[in-house]
């Protein structure tokens, strides 16, 4: 076929290739739902870098949609990645090909689709599985990731332990309270809970070990569960034992995952004392709960504060922590505060130049220390650009 | 060899975490382990509008995965130890230029790869092309009736006639070359939608996929999608006898456990996360699908597109936030959406950790897909 004799003929709608492979590269990024490549017949072509492949897949979709013929045009650059004899032997598998030159674009125009391709065509056999690589991935990062020491020092903690005896007073179990007392016993130690038996608190504690580091470490998980469900004292005082006594600047002490068992046996002791108590708890108390739902309240003060309160509390933090991260103090705003400890901030421009996930963390922790403990520090959500079609709260445009 | 999957192996409403119990371990003992699995899309845009679309709470700063970015995104993950790579997450990976590519190449480095897809772009050619790479390849679809699917899917309602036609041609390849690929089908149940779950278990025997899972809808914490827990009670009976419509290759499985939790969690911890992560489809490395908007930025590890993941994985700040989930301020009830893609992980693991149940080795044959946990 001569191009000169194919230019006559071309009369199907022309599709500017190009125009089209740009858009749907922009709509992968700015439009998320009901997406589409917008010409009829195309809806389910996917591009490709590769100009072969992008056009066999536009011709697979065109004859899998039932579209008679396509007739793209292809500007120069375009054009030149594939000769005619190409182009002409890839329209085959799907069709009667025409092709014709407008200056320096090619119009490649296949007709008469809807034959299906092959089941498996040429270059497209199925491939069998490659022999599983499952015995290097064996070794995995596991196996790669170093090995704890047998028994990590406990000095850190140690020392934080005396800090805290030096200023607060030892709890101790007070016998007159009303509620059932339950212990447990491990190592030469002992924990004694006193536990109510209507919300199953634990109202007060006493602790016996026969060092002092042991003996200063209960006394202090003693303290530390007075007021607390012994579900979630069981549960997890060890974790959050092993939180108040790490000195911030320490880091974290393993690696991954910091679970208390692992940071040393001294808090395995402490889960393990706390799990004995439980169970005696539950035997003699016929308690059956597992499912721990504890949550911590903010302070008092905090709770009592008029939102307008809370607002002036949390900029008057901000404004002088902010500094201290490199930040103005424009740069955040107080948006909302929902459920009492929901924060939600504004963020300046000036933030898109910043690592933004580690200063939120960072501002979040600063927000706990100056505030109140129990705030939670999130960022304005960014609400989807597209028609929404159930959302409860739906938004006018 | 029939090519069919044994059923008696699939494990639809559970977890397969017990059958790693290595990696289990490592991580107990404060290790840097590799994830699992990894949930992730290959772009955030989607040919469809689902009513019950998750996505459209994920929203995050777009960027574009290129082919260069998953081919070494998978490299790294090979190289570290992740097992299985999942592309479902918030968009349709199968509009991603780099989809078949993506498949192909995981699979060559030994990861297992799988697709949850709405099925539409996946023509006979695609699939003679990646049903040999794939472990397990599910369609989406919540209706049975094609003037439904189009509500409910926010489609055109002749895409139903074309993804009905593409799980045949599915279900004909893995016949013909005996491929050990797992197709399936998916509907999210949503209360309204109780009109066509039988209808859909019957198109599902037609069609012979090798399942069909019947799911719950998650939504965040707000109940911004105002899923209506307390309503899928009255649907168990229909459920039920969506269920008995399963035979000898035919499965319908409900996930049981997710339903009747009605969006409640037993724990507060979210131990799950180290071991399965996800992946936005803007490239975006977060612990959970249900963090990847904008106000959740604290937990934002970083982005494939600008980073190797191999790095982002050693670097403390990964740590930091996975930490950050485990530790005594964060609590799942609370914090959390409903009914998250780690939620049976996590359940299992806070039961361990807290020592109500001892993670054993499991007796007996593995499952499939143990890659998938």
């Amino acid at each position: 076929m001569s191009t000169a004799a194919a230019l006559q003929t071309l009369d199907a709608e022309v599709i500017d290739y190009d125009a089209l492979y740009a858009d749907y590269a922009q709509s992968l990024v700015d439009t998320l739902r009901g997406f589409s490549a917008k010409v009829p017949g195309l809806e389910l072509w996917v591009p490709d870098e590769n100009l072969g492949v992008s056009l066999r897949n536009l011709l697979d979709s065109a004859a899998s949609l039932g579209r008679v013929s396509v007739c793209l045009r292809l500007g120069e650059a375009t054009a030149q990645q594939l000769s005619e004899a190409e182009l002409s032997e890839l329209g085959r598998a799907f069709g009667d090909v025409r092709l014709a030159r407008r200056g320096a674009a090619v119009l490649f125009e296949v007709s008469r689709l809807g034959v299906p391709p092959s089941p498996s065509p040429a270059g497209l056999a199925p491939e069998r599985r490659a022999a599983p690589a499952a015995e290097r991935l064996a070794t995995s990062a596991a196996a790669r990731s170093p090995q704890p020491p047998a028994e990590r020092s406990f000095e850190v903690y140690e020392a934080r332990l005396r800090e805290l005896s030096a200023t607060v007073a030892p709890a101790r179990v007070v016998v007159d309270r009303v509620g059932v007392t339950v212990g447990a016993s491990l190592d030469a130690c002992s924990l004694q809970l006193v536990v109510t038996p209507d919300q199953h608190l634990i109202v007060s504690a006493g602790s016996h070990a026969p060092d002092e580091v042991r003996r200063l470490l209960l006394a202090e998980l003693c303290r530390l569960v007075i007021g607390l469900p012994l579900l979630e004292a069981c549960y997890h005082g060890a974790l959050r034992l092993e939180h108040r006594l790490r000195p911030p600047a320490s880091g974290r002490p393993l690696a991954g995952i910091v679970l208390p068992r692992a940071v040393h046996p001294h808090f395995a002791l402490v889960d393990d004392l706390m799990r004995g108590a439980l169970a005696s708890y539950r035997k003699v108390a016929g308690f059956d709960v597992t499912r721990g739902q504890f949550d911590d309240r903010p302070r008092a003060d905090w709770l009592a504060a008029s939102l307008e309160e809370r607002k002036q509390r949390l900029e008057l933090a901000l404004a002088e922590l902010l500094p201290g991260l490199g930040l103005a103090v424009a740069d955040v705003s107080v948006v909302s505060i929902r459920y009492d400890v929901r924060v939600e901030l504004g963020l300046s421009e000036a933030w898109k130049q910043l690592d933004q996930p580690p200063l939120v963390m960072a501002l979040e922790r600063e927000l706990q220390a100056r505030v109140d403990p129990r705030l939670e520090v999130y960022v304005q959500e960014l609400k989807d650009k597209n028609q929404l079609r159930r959302l409860a709260l739906v938004e006018t445009p | 060899m029939t090519g069919m999957t044994d059923h008696t192996q699939l494990i639809l409403d559970g977890t397969k975490i017990p059958w790693h119990l290595d990696r289990v371990e490592a991580w107990q003992r404060g290790e840097r382990i590799a994830p699992i699995t990894i949930d992730m899309a290959l772009t955030r845009a989607c040919n469809y509008a689902c009513e019950y679309c998750y996505a459209m709470l994920q929203e995050n700063d777009r960027k574009v995965i290129t082919r260069d970015v998953i081919l070494r995104f998978l490299d790294d993950c090979a190289e570290i130890g992740v097992k299985g790579i999942s592309f479902v997450s918030d968009g349709e990976s199968t509009l991603s230029p780099a989809f078949v590519d993506a498949i192909k190449h995981g699979h060559s480095l030994g990861l297992s790869m799988a697709v949850g897809t709405n099925g539409l772009a996946i023509t006979r050619m695609k699939a003679e092309e990646i049903l040999p790479h794939l472990t397990y390849l599910r369609i989406n679809i919540s209706a049975g009736e094609r003037q439904r699917y189009a509500q409910i899917m926010g489609v055109r309602e002749e895409w139903f006639d074309r993804v009905c036609q593409n799980v045949k041609d599915m279900v004909a390849i893995k016949q013909r070359d005996g491929l050990p690929v797992t197709l399936g089908l998916q509907m999210v149940v949503m209360p309204s939608y109780e009109d066509q779950i039988l209808p859909l278990a019957q198109l599902g025997k037609e069609l012979r996929p090798d399942y069909l899972v019947l799911k719950h809808c998650s939504d965040n914490e707000d109940g911004d999608l105002g899923v209506e827990y307390d309503k899928y009670e009255a649907l168990y009976e229909k459920l039920r006898r969506a269920e008995a419509l399963s035979d000898e290759s035919y499965r319908v499985a409900v996930k049981w456990s997710k339903i009747e939790a009605k969006g409640q969690r037993s724990y507060q911890r979210c131990y799950g996360a180290p071991f399965m992560i996800q992946i936005s489809g803007s490239g975006l490395v977060a612990p959970c699908g249900m963090l990847f908007n904008e106000r959740y930025k604290k937990f934002h590890i970083g982005n494939i597109c600008e980073t190797g993941f191999k790095e982002m994985w050693s670097s403390d700040r990964y740590w930091e936030v996975m930490n950050y989930l485990a530790g005594p301020q964060f609590n799942a009830q609370t914090m959390c959406g409903s009914l998250c893609l780690q939620h049976k992980v996590n359940e299992t693991l806070d039961a361990h950790v807290k020592g109500l149940v001892q993670l054993r080795n499991p007796n007996g044959a593995a499952p499939e897909h143990l890659a998938f946990i």
